[in-house]
């Protein structure tokens, strides 16, 4: 059975979310949503697949100490599946003040959620003017910044091109893997946002295949002290990168960062399981987000993680392609990343 | 038993091309209601004729027959709750809650109160006039609801337990049963002695009513979705494992301290509906994959209902008599057993 992709809307209040919801849901596109939108939320479009939810977060007892989920979103998904005839994808809108990882988490926990929908993208409306002001204010900001797979930056309009290149810096220190995309009043392509495949690091990959590279060399562009990494086909070629502190933005100490790891040698598939199930057991609740392609030796297919605190899940893909560059790329995000440990511990998990 | 199944050797099916969301016997076993997602009903009488029953608005999300099989209530999506009508034929509005889904109601054993659930809040009303008697709120949104089976007690499950409340006694608070975590579906023993929740996670919690002690049900491979009352309440059976999982509710301590009992024969694959008979020993069960057996207790063969089904089962029911079983799956097909006497 096919799996309903599912796209998480998240952004302060103000940011454009409304205004970009409204268009999604009017624009001829030739695709139907159905919307699921917070309770508070003013949505002028009368349509009989928008749901008002109630946000209401149910802490589980599986023995994981930060895994909470969306109750009422469960039920909603589990309801709307008796009519997955009438629509294409479905979006959940979450209010702008909003941990993103209930509802994240939600598509790890549930059986029938994950066996009925995949969680597509988050998708968080920025405000390019507000932003740099939300994330110095609150912890929630960053969150949604640091969850998100697609950033829509938004009324860049309103600020100097020089500022607009600043927030991007700043989002990059926070989330050096997220697509931003610029628009003005949200006018963006629905295309580009939705049924995207972005919260699978592999899709995005098999894409744009030198997306991580790309954006590395992005950052690098703002950050000459760092290493540029070498693309060639060295057989120990090995690749890192930290967006954290260094990237010439002031940030407070417990903020949030991410690091890209890169290794070409293989990697010994049980050693590597076992390193990373203790680290977020151990260090999930600062974890948010862990994203990864591994080429474990002696498998021929890629191994694609998802993680969301201590919620993982992972599996076997398709096999690499002859001659393809079997890289295993390893992407945290999170507060008080600790980088050398995090280094050292994927270097490990080499094969002997 | 041969490769052949119950269906094909005293059975008949058609396809409603919809989304089954629930089926009910009425008037005695003699007719079946199919209830459609899309709206509507199909209405199968006994000589294999089949009635289109069309009803206005949104999408039918739930339904419960009265206890004298003459009607049946429908919750929708745009809020409204509907009874059909053996007599009119027709299915016409009864009470709303504007903007809410309602995907839970019940009937109390007399037929005479009705209760649905609008998110948080529970309301219950005549079945004779739709006159709301009462207005039941909770903390959080409900999970299930059900009426105790002779009396007027309701319980609703919702996050942190559920709420025991006396129906129709104006002004009277609920008492509290409360267990961390989020209850979903809930069931009376028959007996009015135990309560049973089905939970978020992969367990069952149960209280007995007496003195309120807890029992935890758990060691399930997943998330339990079903469950019925068989052997004339003394066993609970359930869906979420790769066998049924019945549990004893015999004796002061009902399930507590003792291990459950397993019947069919699944092959690994997970029960996802149970449907005990009403009056034997022998439950009825849906697999993941579509296939449906019936068990019986200590017997180690299943008899076949379905065989490669394909599409997963929706609904599961027995008539009254326990002499027709119904099924009803994704893909829109019902299908009707008439066991052989």
């Amino acid at each position: 059975m096919s799996q309903i992709p599912v796209t998480v809307l998240t952004g302060f209040l103000g940011a454009g979310k409304t205004t970009l919801l409204n268009r999604i849901l009017t624009e001829k596109h030739g695709r139907k949503y159905a919307v699921v939108v917070n309770e508070f939320g003013e949505i002028g479009i009368d349509n009989d697949l928008v749901v008002n939810a109630d946000e209401e977060v149910f802490e589980m007892n599986n023995g994981c100490i930060c895994c909470t989920v969306r109750g009422d979103l469960i039920r909603i998904l589990g309801t709307l599946m008796k009519r997955r005839g009438r629509f294409d994808g479905i979006l959940v809108e979450t209010t702008g003040l909003a941990d993103p990882s209930p509802v994240a988490q939600t598509f790890f926990v549930d059986d029938d959620v994950r066996a009925r929908t995949r969680l597509d993208a988050i998708v968080t409306v920025a405000d390019a003017l507000n932003l740099p002001q939300q994330l110095e204010r609150t912890p929630e900001a960053e969150e949604q910044v640091a969850f998100a797979d697609i950033i829509l930056l938004n009324k860049t309009d309103m600020v100097s091109p020089e500022a607009l290149d600043a927030v991007e810096r700043q989002i990059r220190a926070i989330n050096a893997e997220a697509r931003i995309v610029r628009t003005e009043r949200c006018q963006v392509p629905v295309d580009e946002l939705l049924d995207r495949g972005a919260f699978d690091l592999d899709r995005i990959l098999r894409q744009t295949p030198d997306f991580l590279e790309r954006e590395e060399e992005a950052h690098d562009h703002h950050d000459h002290d760092h290493d540029h990494h070498d693309h060639g086909h060295d057989e120990h070629d090995h690749g890192e990168d930290h967006h954290g502190g260094p990237a010439g933005v002031t940030r407070h100490d417990a903020s949030v960062s991410s690091i890209s790891l890169r290794e070409s040698r293989p990697l010994d598939g049980e050693k590597t399981m076992q390193w990373l199930q203790t680290l977020l057991a151990d260090k999930g609740q600062d974890i948010l987000r862990t994203k990864g392609i591994l080429a474990f030796k002696g498998e021929n297919r890629r191994f694609v993680l998802q993680a969301v605190h201590m919620a993982t899940e992972g599996d076997l893909r398709e096999p690499w392609k002859p001659g393809e560059n079997r890289d295993s790329r390893l992407v945290f995000i999170g507060r008080n990343l600790p980088v050398d440990e995090l280094r050292r511990g994927f270097t490990a998990c080499v094969a002997a | 038993m041969s490769g052949g199944s119950l269906l094909e050797a005293c059975g008949h099916s058609l396809d409603v091309d919809d989304y089954v969301v629930a089926l009910a016997f009425l008037d005695r076993g003699r007719r079946l209601v199919a209830v459609l997602a899309e709206g509507g009903l199909r209405v199968m009488g006994p000589d294999a004729s089949v009635e289109e029953i069309e009803v206005d608005g949104g999408s039918l999300l739930s339904a419960v027959a009265t206890p004298d099989g003459r009607s049946l209530f429908l919750g929708s999506d745009d809020g409204r709750v509907l009874r059909y009508d053996l007599g009119t034929r027709e299915a016409t509005p009864v009470a709303s809650a504007p903007g809410a889904w309602i995907e839970h109601l019940d009937c109390d054993a007399r037929g005479g109160l009705l209760a649905f659930a609008a998110g948080k809040v529970v309301r219950v009303v005549q079945t004779a006039d739709g006159k709301e008697v009462r207005r039941l709120e909770h903390p959080s949104s409900v999970g299930g609801l059900a009426f105790e089976g002779k009396g007027r007690r309701l319980a609703v499950a919702h996050y942190g337990g559920v709420s025991l409340w006396w129906a129709a006694v104006a002004d009277r608070p609920p008492q509290h049963l409360a267990w961390k975590g989020s209850h979903l579906g809930v069931t009376w023993s028959p007996d009015s002695r135990f309560l049973v929740t089905s939970m978020q996670e992969a367990a069952l919690h149960g209280w007995r009513l007496e003195d309120s002690a807890d029992m935890r049900m758990a060691g399930y491979p997943s998330k339990i979705k079903s469950f019925s009352w068989m052997a004339g309440g003394r066993l609970l059976a359930t869906s979420g494992a790769d066998q049924v999982i019945a549990w004893p509710f015999t004796g002061r301590q009902g399930p507590m301290g003792k291990s459950p009992e397993q019947l069919g024969w699944t092959d690994g694959r997970l029960v996802t509906l149970v449907a005990a008979h009403p009056k034997g020993e022998v439950c009825a069960f849906a697999i993941a994959d579509g296939d449906i057996h019936l068990g019986q207790r200590g017997k180690a063969q299943d008899a076949i209902v379905r065989r490669n089904g394909g599409a997963e089962v929706t609904a599961l029911v027995w008539s009254p008599d326990g002499r027709r079983l119904a099924f009803a799956d994704e893909a829109g097909e019902v299908g009707i057993v008439d066991l052989p006497a």
